[in-house]
C-alpha cells in the first residue's frame, strides 16, 4: 500500500513539473510548430519525403493536451508567395549546392545558415561562385526565417531561434 | 882574485864614490847657498815639465825651514797656456824614526796668495820618472834615500791661504776663489773654496759659493791615499732652459794615488727650486721641470788609468718635482694626443760606468720610476696617475752616440709590461729599434688615457684581456721623414669585449693573431680574428652567443679579407607585443677588399641565410664618395619574413617564389639611384575568410629612382605586371592570364612643396578596363591634401559589365542574366581631400549604350550617359555649383510603356543626385508624370530616394487592354504626392483613383517592401465604390451578376505576382434603377467558392434548371488571405444564419454559409477559382 502510494507521489510530481514546463516553454516561443515548418520546409526544398508525421502527429496530442497554448487554435500551414517562391528558388539552388554537400565543401551552422567548409579542391573562379551561391542562400534563408516569423506571429526579436531550429533540419 | 870578490871590491868602490859625491854635495850647497835655488828650480821644472822660477829661497837647517816668495810655473811650449804663482811659501821640516825609516814630517807648509790660470788646452803637470819601470840607479837611489833620508812624509800642519783659479775650459770660465787648505791637528785636511762656472755662449753660469773638502785621514808616501768628504753649499744654476735655485750636498771622497783612482763615496746632492723649460719653437713639445727638492745619491768611481768613470750606483729622487710636457702646436702627435703630460716623483736609479778610452757609459742596470704621472687630454682634466717603471741594462757609446740596451723592462700602470733588447741610435737622425721579447698590453687600461676626442669615440668599446706583442720595432728618420719598420705578432685570447652603443649591446670573447712586417705605410699585415660567445641586444632585439670570425691580409693600403663568417644561432626581436625569432642566421662573405688609398671597399658577395630569409646575396663597393649596393636573391622567403615580421595585414596567407635583384648607388654626397626589381611565382595570398585570394600569381615590381640627396628631390618610377594567375576578391574574379594587369607609377617627390607629384599613373586590365591618371599628394600638410584625377578611357561596357556586375551578382540577382548591354563607358573623376574630408566629382559616361532585358519586354536604345558623381565624406557648409549631367534614351519601351524617348539633365550635388525637371513618361492611354527625383545618401548601401508622381486621365482600357481586354471605359488618374523610397521600402502618399465599370477604384497607401531583393512585396489598399457588376461580369464565365458592388481590399499584399494577404469585402447596395439579379451560373460560382460545392445538386438543381437569372436581395462575401490560408465568409447573418447571397423576396436562392469557419487553402481557393473561371486546364 505504501508502496502505491510513493509511485501516485512520483507520477503526481512529475506531471506537475511537466505543466509548469510545458507553460514556461510555449507561452515565448513556439518552438514545436517552428520544428514542424522547418520540417516541412526544408523537407520540401531538399526533396526529401516528409519522416515527420507521425512526430508531427504525436506533436499534434500534446498541444492539444496543452490547454495553456495561447496559439493552438491557429494550427496552419506555413506558406505564402514569398515563402513558396523562396522555396522554388532554395530548390533550384538547391540542385546546384548538392554536388558541393556531397564533397563536404558545404556545411550547415547551427545558426541556421550555409557556409563554405572545405574549397580547396575549387579553382578560384569555382569558389567564387560557390560564395555567391552561398550568399544568394543565406539571404533568401534570411527572407525566410523573417516570413515563418511573421506566420507564426514571432517577435521580429526571436528570428535568430527560428533560424536555430531550422538549422537542425539543414543539418540532417 | 875570483872574479866575485873583484865585483864586491868594485861595488863597494861605487858605493863609496856615491856617499862622497852625496856629502860632498851636501857639503856644497851649505856652504853655497845661492847654488841652491837654480838647482831647485831646475829639478822642479824637470819634475813636472813646467818652466818653475823662484823669485827668492832661504832655508836654515837646524830646524829645518824653507821659505819661498815668487813662485811661478809656466808652461814650457806656450808660456800662457797655464800660470801658477805662489807668493809665499815656508816649510817647516824634521825627520823622525829610526835608521833605514826615517819619516819626514813636514811640520808646518804655509802657502799664501796662489794663482792659477788655466787656458784653452792646458793639461795638468805631470811629474816626469814614473813613466814605465824604473832603472837600476833610480831604484837604489830611492832606497838609499829611503835608508839615509826619509822613508815617508807626514805632513803635520798646513795651511794654503787666499788662492784662486781661472780657467778657460773650452767656452767655459771655471773661476775658483778663496781657496783654503789647511792640515788640521788630526793632521787632516780641510779645502774650501769658493767656484763659479760661465758659459757665455749659451748663457749658463753656475755659482758655488762654498766647496769644503776634509779629509780623514792623514796624506801618506808609504800610502798615498786621500779619503774624506766633499761638500757643497749654496750653489746655482742658471741657465736659458734650467735653472737651480740651490744645490748643496756631500760625498765621500778617496783617491788613491798609486791606482790614481778616484771615488765619490755616499755622494748625495740636493736640488731646490730646479725647474727646467724648453719651449723652443721649433719644438711641438715643451718641457718643464720644476722641483723643490731633487736629490742625487750615488757613488763614483774614477779611475784615471783605465779611464774608466763609475757610478755604482745612482738615485736621483724628485721630491714634489714636476715635468711637464705641453703640447704647443696645433696638433697633439708629438705628446701622443695629449695636453700635457706630467710626470712627477721622479726616481732614477741606475749603475753607470763610465769608460772614458772607449767612451761608453754602462748603465746595468738603470731604472726609472715614477708613480705620479698625469695624462691632461684637456688643460685642467687630468686623469689619475699612473705609475711607471723603466729599467735598462746596457752600453752608451758617446762617440757614435749610440744606446745599445741588451735588456730592458718597461711597464707602464699595469696598461704595458714589456722587456726586451733597444738600440737607440742618435749619431745622425735618432732612430729606435726595439726587439720584443714578452711585451703585454692591457687595451682597456690604454683607452682609458686616450685623448678625450678618441676616448669619447671610443668610450662604448671595452677590450679586456692581455694582447701579447712579440717583434721588433724601428723608428727613425730618412732625411724629413720618419720611417717605421718592424715585425711584429699581436695576439689575444677570448678577450673580453664590450661595445654599449646607443640603442646596444655588444658582449663577446675575441681571439686574434695578427702580424705586421715592413715598412710604414708598407706594411704586410695580416691578421685572423674570431669572436666566441658573443651576444648582441638592443631596444626590441637579442642576438643570443654567436661565433664569427675573419682573415685579413694585405699591404697597407690595401687588404684582403676573406672567410667571414657569422653564424647566430638565434636572434629575438620583439616587435610591440610580438615576438620573433630568427634561427641559424649565417652570414659568408667569400672574400672583400679594402684599399685606403684609393679608398675603395669591396665586397661583392656576402649571403645571407636564416630560418626566415634564405639565398640572400648582397654585394657592396665603396669607391671614393661613390658607394653601390647590390642585392639578389631567389626563393628568399621575403613573404614568410614580411609575416612574421607582421608587416602583411593580419590573417593574411601569403606564399610564393620571390626573386630580388636591387641596386643602389650612390654617386658622390648628393645623388642615390635605385633600381630594383622583385619577382613573385607561383604567387599565392588568402585572407582570413577567403573572400580575397590570389592563386598562381606570377607578378613583377620594378621601381627605379633617382634622388638628389641635396635637395632629395626625386623621380619615381614604378611598375607592376601581373600576366599570370587568378585573383578573387570578393564577389570579383580574375584571369590574368586572359586580363593581364599592369600598374605603372612616374612620379617625383618635390621636397619644396613637400608632394609627390604623379603626372602618370596607369591601371590596366587587358581587354577590360584601364585607368589612367595623375596627381599630387602633399607630405604631411595640414593644408591640403591629395589631389588626384582619374580618366577612364572609351571602353566597351559589355565585358565590364560581365566582370564587375553580372558573374558577381547573378547568383543573387537572377534578372542579370537577361541583361544584354552594349556601349562604350568612360569616366573622368577627380579625388581630393585630407585627414579624412574626401570629395569624388566626375562624371561617368556611357556611349551609344543598349540595354535589353529581352524575356521582360524591356528595351533602352541609343542610351547616351552623363552620369554626375559627387561623393563627399564629410558634408560642408561651402555653397558649390552642383555637377551636371544628363540622360538621353533615344528608344525606350517596357510592358506599360511604349516606344519612346526619354531625355532628362541630372544634377549631382554631395552625396546626392536630383533630376530638377519633371519627366514625362507614355503609358498606354495616356502619361505618368514623374516629378522632381532627388536621391540622397546615394553613396550608401540605402539610398533614399523622394519624387511625386501624377496619372493624368490614362484610359483605362488602353491601359490594361492586355489584361483585362473586356474593359471598355474609365480612366486612371490621381497623383502620388510623396513617393519615398528608403531601405528597400517604398511608401507613398495620395491615391490613384480609377473609373472602370461605372464605379470607382481608390488605391492608397501604395507601397513595397524588400525591393532589390528576391522577394519583393507590393502592398496598397483598395476602396471599390459603385462598380457595376453586371458590366464586370456580362460575358464572363463567372455567370452575370446585376447591381452594384461597394468594397474593399485593404492590406493587399502582392508577392511574385500573386496575393499574399488581404481583406476583401464585397457587399452589393440596392441602388435605384439597379436590377439585382444573378445568373444560375454565378450562384453556383459563388457558392463553389464559398463552400467548395455547388448547391444546385438533386432536388435544387432541377428546380434551377427552370431559371436563367435570379433575383437576390444582397450579396455578401468577406474573405481573409492570410498564411496561404483562405477564409471566407458572408456578411448576411440573419437567424443566426450566415448568408452569401441573400434571395430577393420568394424567388431566388439563399446562398448559406454552414461552416463559419470556413478556411481552405490557399492552393484549393486558386484551384476553385480555376474551376469556376473554366481556366483550369
Amino acid at each position: 500500500m505504501k508502496y502505491i502510494k510513493r509511485s501516485f507521489g512520483i507520477i503526481f510530481l512529475c506531471a506537475v513539473i511537466s505543466i509548469l514546463a510545458c507553460v514556461t516553454i510555449n507561452i515565448y516561443f513556439p518552438a514545436e510548430q517552428v520544428e514542424s515548418v522547418a520540417g516541412e520546409i526544408v523537407d520540401d526544398i531538399r526533396g526529401r519525403e516528409s519522416t515527420g508525421d507521425q512526430e508531427s502527429m504525436l506533436k499534434t496530442i500534446h498541444l492539444v493536451l496543452s490547454s495553456n497554448i495561447a496559439w493552438a487554435q491557429d494550427v496552419t500551414d506555413v506558406s505564402n508567395p514569398t515563402i513558396r517562391a523562396l522555396k522554388e528558388q532554395m530548390k533550384e539552388r538547391y540542385s546546384q549546392m548538392k554536388s558541393y554537400y556531397d564533397k563536404g565543401m558545404l556545411k550547415e551552422g547551427d545558426d541556421g545558415y550555409v557556409a563554405v567548409a572545405d574549397n580547396s579542391s575549387l579553382n578560384l573562379k569555382e569558389k567564387r561562385d560557390l560564395n555567391n551561391l552561398v550568399n544568394a542562400e543565406n539571404k533568401d534563408r534570411e527572407i525566410l526565417y523573417t516570413e515563418v516569423a511573421k506566420a507564426l506571429k514571432i517577435d521580429g526579436s526571436q528570428i535568430s531561434k527560428v533560424a536555430e531550429i531550422f538549422a537542425k533540419e539543414w543539418q540532417k | 882574485m875570483k872574479t866575485a870578490k873583484k865585483i864586491i871590491l868594485f861595488l863597494s868602490l861605487g858605493l863609496i864614490l856615491i856617499l862622497g859625491f852625496g856629502v860632498f854635495s851636501i857639503f856644497y850647497f851649505y856652504t853655497h847657498p845661492q847654488s841652491i835655488k837654480p838647482a831647485i828650480e831646475k829639478v822642479l821644472s824637470r819634475t813636472t815639465g813646467t818652466l818653475v822660477t823662484i823669485n827668492r829661497l832661504s832655508w836654515s837647517v837646524r830646524p829645518i825651514r824653507i821659505t819661498a816668495s815668487g813662485i811661478r810655473l809656466k808652461s814650457v811650449k806656450k808660456i800662457d797656456i797655464y800660470q801658477v804663482a805662489i807668493s809665499s811659501l815656508a816649510i817647516d821640516i824634521s825627520f823622525d824614526g829610526p835608521f833605514g825609516k826615517k819619516t819626514m814630517i813636514v811640520e808646518n807648509l804655509q802657502v799664501r796668495d796662489f794663482s792659477v790660470r788655466l787656458s784653452e788646452g792646458w793639461s795638468a803637470p805631470v811629474i816626469l820618472g814614473d813613466k814605465g819601470e824604473s832603472s837600476l840607479l833610480s831604484g837604489v837611489v830611492r832606497r838609499l834615500t829611503d835608508l839615509f833620508i826619509f822613508s815617508d812624509i807626514r805632513f803635520r800642519e798646513l795651511q794654503i791661504t787666499n788662492g784662486d783659479l781661472v780657467a778657460l775650459m773650452g767656452d767655459s770660465n771655471v773661476s775658483l776663489e778663496m781657496i783654503q787648505c789647511s792640515l788640521n791637528k788630526d793632521h787632516l785636511i780641510e779645502v774650501s773654496c769658493k767656484a763659479r762656472v760661465d758659459r757665455e755662449k749659451d748663457d749658463i753660469s753656475l755659482l758655488i759659493p762654498r766647496i769644503h773638502l776634509a779629509t780623514d785621514n792623514a796624506l801618506s808616501i808609504l800610502k798615498p791615499e786621500i779619503s774624506g768628504g766633499l761638500t757643497i753649499e749654496g750653489t746655482s744654476f742658471r741657465g736659458k732652459k734650467l735653472n737651480i735655485g740651490d744645490i748643496h750636498g756631500t760625498a765621500g771622497i778617496d783617491y788613491d794615488f798609486n791606482k790614481r783612482r778616484l771615488s765619490f763615496e755616499l755622494v748625495k746632492f740636493y736640488m731646490e727650486n730646479v725647474a727646467y723649460r724648453d719651449v723652443s719653437e721649433d719644438r711641438s713639445v715643451s718641457y718643464d721641470l720644476s722641483s723643490q727638492g731633487l736629490e742625487i745619491k750615488t757613488a763614483l768611481i774614477s779611475n784615471h788609468d783605465k779611464g774608466k768613470l763609475t757610478f755604482e750606483p745612482i738615485s736621483i729622487n724628485i721630491n714634489n718635482g714636476m715635468l711637464r710636457l705641453s703640447s704647443v702646436a696645433e696638433t697633439k702627435k708629438n705628446l701622443f694626443g695629449f695636453q700635457e703630460v706630467d710626470i712627477r716623483d721622479i726616481n732614477l736609479d741606475a749603475s753607470i760606468i763610465y769608460d772614458h778610452e772607449l767612451r761608453k757609459l754602462l748603465f746595468e742596470p738603470a731604472s726609472l720610476r715614477s708613480k705620479n704621472i698625469f695624462l691632461k687630454p684637456e688643460a685642467g682634466e687630468s686623469l689619475y696617475p699612473l705609475s711607471l717603471s723603466v729599467s735598462m741594462k746596457g752600453v752608451f757609446y758617446l762617440q757614435n752616440r749610440l744606446i745599445n740596451a741588451s735588456e730592458f723592462d718597461f711597464n707602464l700602470e699595469h696598461m704595458i709590461s714589456s722587456s726586451g733588447q733597444l738600440e737607440a741610435d742618435f749619431k745622425t737622425q735618432p732612430q729606435f729599434t726595439i726587439r720584443l721579447y714578452e711585451c703585454r698590453v692591457l687595451p682597456e687600461k690604454i683607452l682609458l688615457f686616450l685623448p678625450k676626442e678618441m676616448r669619447e669615440k671610443t668610450d662604448p668599446l671595452q677590450l679586456s684581456g692581455p694582447v701579447n706583442i712579440l717583434g721588433s720595432v724601428s723608428v727613425g728618420r730618412e732625411g724629413k721623414k720618419g720611417r717605421v719598420q718592424g715585425e711584429i705578432e699581436a695576439r689575444f685570447k677570448k678577450n673580453p669585449l664590450v661595445f654599449k652603443g646607443e640603442e646596444f649591446d655588444l658582449k663577446s670573447h675575441i681571439s686574434g693573431d695578427i702580424s705586421a712586417k715592413g715598412i710604414f705605410p708598407d706594411v704586410n699585415i695580416s691578421a685572423d680574428i674570431s669572436a666566441e660567445q658573443a651576444s648582441l641586444f638592443g631596444k626590441g632585439y637579442l642576438f643570443e652567443p654567436f661565433g664569427a670570425s675573419l682573415k685579413l691580409s694585405g699591404r697597407y693600403p690595401v687588404f684582403n679579407v676573406k672567410d667571414i663568417r657569422t653564424h647566430i644561432p638565434r636572434a629575438v626581436f620583439t616587435l610591440g607585443e610580438r615576438v620573433l625569432r630568427i634561427d641559424n642566421i649565417r652570414l659568408y662573405s667569400p672574400e672583400g677588399r679594402l684599399d685606403r688609398t684609393g679608398k675603395t671597399i669591396s665586397f661583392p658577395e656576402i649571403r645571407l641565410e636564416s630560418s626566415l630569409m634564405k639565398g640572400l646575396v648582397f654585394g657592396f663597393e665603396l669607391d671614393g664618395e661613390n658607394i653601390a649596393l647590390q642585392l639578389r636573391g631567389k626563393a628568399n622567403d621575403i613573404l614568410k619574413t614580411a609575416e612574421d615580421l607582421d608587416i602583411l595585414p593580419a590573417g593574411w596567407r601569403f606564399s610564393g617564389i620571390d626573386e630580388i635583384d636591387a641596386e643602389i648607388f650612390l654617386k658622390g654626397k648628393n645623388h642615390l639611384s635605385l633600381a630594383a626589381r622583385w619577382d613573385l611565382s607561383e604567387f599565392k595570398f588568402e585572407n582570413s575568410d577567403s573572400s580575397r585570394v590570389g592563386e598562381g600569381l606570377s607578378i613583377n615590381i620594378s621601381a627605379e629612382s633617382e634622388i638628389d640627396l641635396k635637395t632629395y628631390f626625386s623621380d619615381i618610377d614604378f611598375d607592376v605586371e601581373a600576366s599570370k594567375g587568378e585573383i578573387l576578391y570578393g564577389r570579383f574574379y580574375f584571369d590574368l592570364g586572359v586580363n593581364p594587369l599592369a600598374i605603372s607609377l612616374k612620379g617625383s617627390y618635390d621636397p619644396i612643396k613637400k608632394g609627390l607629384n604623379v603626372p602618370d599613373f596607369a591601371l590596366k586590365l587587358k581587354d577590360l578596363l584601364a585607368v589612367n591618371g595623375k596627381g599630387t599628394i602633399p607630405y604631411e600638410s595640414k593644408d591640403s591634401g591629395p589631389r588626384i584625377s582619374v580618366n577612364i578611357p572609351d571602353t566597351p561596357v559589355k565585358p565590364v559589365f560581365h566582370y564587375f556586375v553580372y558573374e558577381p551578382f547573378k547568383m543573387e540577382h537572377p534578372v542579370l542574366n537577361d541583361i544584354d548591354i552594349q556601349g562604350d563607358i568612360s569616366a573622368e573623376i577627380s579625388l581630393e581631400g585630407n585627414r579624412g574630408k574626401w570629395k569624388l566629382i566626375g562624371d561617368c559616361f556611357l556611349d551609344n549604350g543598349e540595354i535589353f532585358l529581352e524575356r521582360k519586354g524591356i528595351y533602352f536604345r541609343g542610351i547616351d550617359l552623363d552620369l554626375p558623381i559627387w561623393y563627399q565624406s564629410i558634408a560642408d557648409d561651402l555653397k558649390q555649383t552642383e555637377k551636371k549631367g544628363m540622360i538621353s534614351i533615344r528608344s525606350a519601351s517596357a510592358r506599360l510603356f511604349p516606344e519612346q524617348s526619354i531625355s532628362v539633365s541630372l544634377e549631382a550635388g554631395p552625396n546626392s543626385m536630383s533630376i530638377n525637371s519633371p519627366t514625362q513618361l507614355k503609358v498606354p492611354g495616356g502619361e505618368v508624370m514623374i516629378g522632381s527625383i532627388k536621391i540622397t545618401e546615394i553613396y550608401t548601401p540605402y539610398p533614399v530616394l523622394n519624387t511625386n508622381i501624377s496619372f493624368r486621365d490614362i484610359e483605362i482600357q488602353t491601359l490594361f487592354q492586355e489584361f483585362l481586354p473586356h474593359l471598355e471605359k474609365g480612366l486612371v488618374s490621381g497623383s502620388l504626392d510623396s513617393v519615398k523610397l528608403d531601405r528597400n521600402r517604398l511608401t507613398t502618399t495620395g491615391q490613384i483613383r480609377a473609373t472602370p465599370f461605372s464605379g470607382e477604384i481608390l488605391i492608397t497607401n501604395l507601397g513595397a517592401s524588400g525591393i532589390f531583393t528576391s522577394s519583393p512585396l507590393l502592398k496598397m489598399d483598395v476602396q471599390l465604390n459603385n462598380l457595376d457588376l453586371s458590366e464586370i461580369t456580362t460575358d464572363t464565365s463567372f455567370g452575370r451578376i446585376q447591381g452594384i458592388l461597394r468594397g474593399h481590399l485593404q492590406e493587399l499584399e502582392i508577392a511574385h505576382g500573386q496575393p499574399q494577404k488581404f481583406n476583401l469585402l464585397l457587399e452589393t447596395v440596392q441602388t435605384r434603377g439597379v436590377t439585382q439579379r444573378i445568373s444560375v451560373k454565378a450562384v453556383d460560382n459563388i457558392a463553389r467558392i464559398g463552400g467548395g460545392q455547388s448547391p444546385f445538386v438533386g432536388l435544387a438543381g432541377a428546380f434551377a434548371s427552370f431559371f436563367k437569372e435570379l433575383p437576390y436581395k444582397m450579396i455578401g462575401i468577406r474573405a481573409y488571405l492570410e498564411n496561404d490560408v483562405f477564409r471566407i465568409n458572408g456578411t448576411i447573418k440573419e437567424n443566426g444564419m450566415e448568408y452569401i447571397i441573400k434571395r430577393g423576396g420568394f424567388s431566388g436562392v439563399d446562398v448559406l454559409n454552414q461552416n463559419p469557419d470556413n478556411r481552405i487553402s490557399f492552393k484549393d481557393m486558386v484551384k476553385r477559382i480555376e474551376r469556376v473561371t473554366g481556366s483550369e486546364p
